[in-house]
């Protein structure tokens, strides 16, 4: 097979995996992700560019690490991971230690220190407790930026929820102006048993793509843009998250059984349609 | 090769409610082979366990009502029984297709009046609240088994949905024990899915001397624990929307302002970075 086709190929695959990832219950994306690399791996040896394109496209819950060097608390994915080693964004070190790793320019590092200072603040703001982390890396016209919030609400064993969320920028200089684009992703999990109620597992994941041009007058004012984006976005993503887990998932349950007799519901359709007729008729 | 369709077994398992000819479609892209003919006898068996635990509704030719594909209505290998008509039917678990219908030999006494009373009351319990219910109910030794299932699929709204309840009930002791699954997978832009479960075990306080007494008594038994079951599910839920959310993340700060970004890259961080703004 030529080098094209073969990408062609991988392509197509990708897109598969995606429509599979989408499908299977979220409450195994763990196993399933790596059970879903093998079932796609020709050679156990390689870990290839396509295993690559794989982990970055799938979300997974955020690993929390502990920084040898400053003893703080940081998240962890694919976005500061390199080989076996994850980068703190407290001490830009890697644990444990590699050499000939990659890190951010000079200028960009201290931005990225800016922007983990200003995603406490917020973080504190909103979530009341969690972990912040950012992480930033180059690129050919700019820098890319991955914003990471975590908060876990442990109550007990039979009442657990978590949020994750994974905000990506790709970050663009277009003359004067730069191009922010942002995907992101908040997984949320909820478990909960009772004795009426039985067990309960919701859990899952949106994904939300926007992107905004500002003008730049200092290269510090990159931390408050993302930050502006970064709250809208999880500002709509809530109440989305709230309409989809407690609205649409519960009403999908009663469309399954009806709790009123059906019998009941069609003479209250017929009702409320007669009294809209009359009332038309009336006017 | 082995260990990919031991995997593939397990995804076809675990697709979402109506949607596993998507998942198997997946599958063979990512498997990436041409031609699985050959492998084919090893997609039927994950296809047969998928279906029975699913307990699939199918539709035999001239029938009104539709029966179920289940473990307790396996007569063979590929052989299932609609106990409603008394027809046994072979069943393409791959391609969903219903053949070879034929009425069984069933002795009209009590175990067949006591099944039929059972089933009429069950399905008028599932006429009245399930749009798309379907039930079937087994009846052999004692042993009866009573299976519920409701689908919708509304894939052009990206949502799917199924409830199973099964409840097997032990003729001699009156004793039933039982429990409903409901999934639910909502996939725009995402991928949301609840799974839901919930046992019971209850006793009949009937003999089945009259068949109509006892087959009532089943009914409002089911009636009775699906109904507080969804209520309860139906309070949790509305429990949890006022809760869990803000505990994780707040829709505003507890001042109600959003957070003054300016403030603090110009102030708190922005000096290092620009030192001609001082």
């Amino acid at each position: 097979m030529d080098p094209s086709e073969e990408q062609d190929k991988r392509d197509k695959q990708l897109n598969y995996a995606m429509d599979l990832m989408r499908r299977l219950p979220p409450q195994n994306i763990e196993i399933n992700v790596a059970n879903l690399i093998d079932l796609c791996q020709d050679d156990e040896e390689d870990f290839d560019d396509f295993t690559g394109d794989l982990l970055s496209s799938i979300h997974q819950p955020l690993i929390v690490k502990v920084c040898p060097e400053t003893n703080k608390e940081y998240l962890c994915s694919d976005y500061n991971r390199d080989l076996d080693s994850y980068r703190s964004p407290w001490s830009n070190k890697f644990d444990p230690p590699l050499q000939d790793a990659t890190y951010p320019s000079d200028q960009l590092r201290k931005l990225e220190i800016q922007a983990n200072e200003a995603f406490d603040v917020y973080r504190d703001l909103y979530y009341g407790g969690g972990l912040s982390s950012v992480y930033m890396w180059d690129t050919e016209n700019g820098f890319a930026a991955a914003v990471f919030l975590k908060k876990t609400n442990d109550k007990s064993s039979n009442d657990k929820s978590s949020w994750d969320s994974i905000h990506i920028f790709e970050v663009e200089n277009k003359g004067r102006n730069v191009l922010y684009k942002l995907t992101s992703t908040i997984t949320l999990y909820i478990l909960n048993s009772n004795k009426d109620m039985g067990s309960m597992n919701l859990s899952g994941s949106l994904t939300r793509y926007t992107e905004s041009e500002y003008p730049l007058a200092h290269y510090s004012d990159h931390v408050s843009n993302l930050g502006k984006m970064v709250e809208g976005m999880e500002y709509n993503m809530r109440n989305t998250l709230q309409e989809i887990y407690f609205g649409k998932t519960k009403n999908i349950v009663n469309e399954l059984r009806s709790i009123s007799s059906l019998e009941d519901e069609k003479k209250k359709m017929l009702f409320t349609k007669d009294l809209m007729s009359r009332l038309k008729n009336k006017n | 090769m082995e260990e990919k369709l031991k995997i593939a077994h397990q995804f076809i398992l675990e697709s979402p409610p109506g949607e596993l000819n998507d998942v198997f479609n997946d599958i063979i892209v990512l498997l990436d082979i041409d031609d699985y003919k050959d492998l084919l006898p090893q997609f039927v068996k994950s296809f047969q366990e998928y279906n029975n635990a699913n307990f699939i509704p199918v539709e035999l030719p001239e029938q009104k009502t539709k029966t179920i594909i289940s473990k307790f209505g396996m007569i063979d290998d590929e052989h299932y029984l609609d106990p409603r008509s008394g027809n046994s039917f072979a069943f393409d678990h791959f391609h969903q297709k219903v053949d070879d219908v034929q009425k069984v030999e069933i002795e009209e006494n009590d175990e067949f009046k006591l099944r039929e009373a059972v089933d009429k009351e069950i399905q008028k319990y599932v006429s009245e609240h399930f749009p798309e219910g379907v039930n079937a109910v087994y009846y052999k030794e004692d042993k009866m088994t009573i299976i519920i299932t409701a689908n919708k699929y509304n894939p052009d709204n990206f949502w799917n949905g199924r409830w199973r309840s099964i409840y097997h009930v032990n003729t001699e002791s009156n004793e039933v024990t039982g429990y409903i699954k409901s999934n639910v997978h909502y996939y725009e832009d995402g991928n949301v899915q609840l799974e839901w479960k919930k046992d019971t075990t209850f006793t009949i306080s009937k003999d089945k001397s009259n068949p109509n007494d006892y087959a009532k008594a089943i009914a409002r038994g089911i009636d009775d624990f699906e109904r507080n079951a969804e209520v309860s599910l139906k309070e949790t839920y509305n429990d949890q929307a006022n809760n869990v959310l803000k505990a994780l993340r707040r829709a505003l700060p507890v001042t109600k302002q959003k957070m003054d970004w300016n403030q603090i890259s110009y102030f708190k961080l922005g000096n290092e970075l620009n030192p001609k703004s001082k």
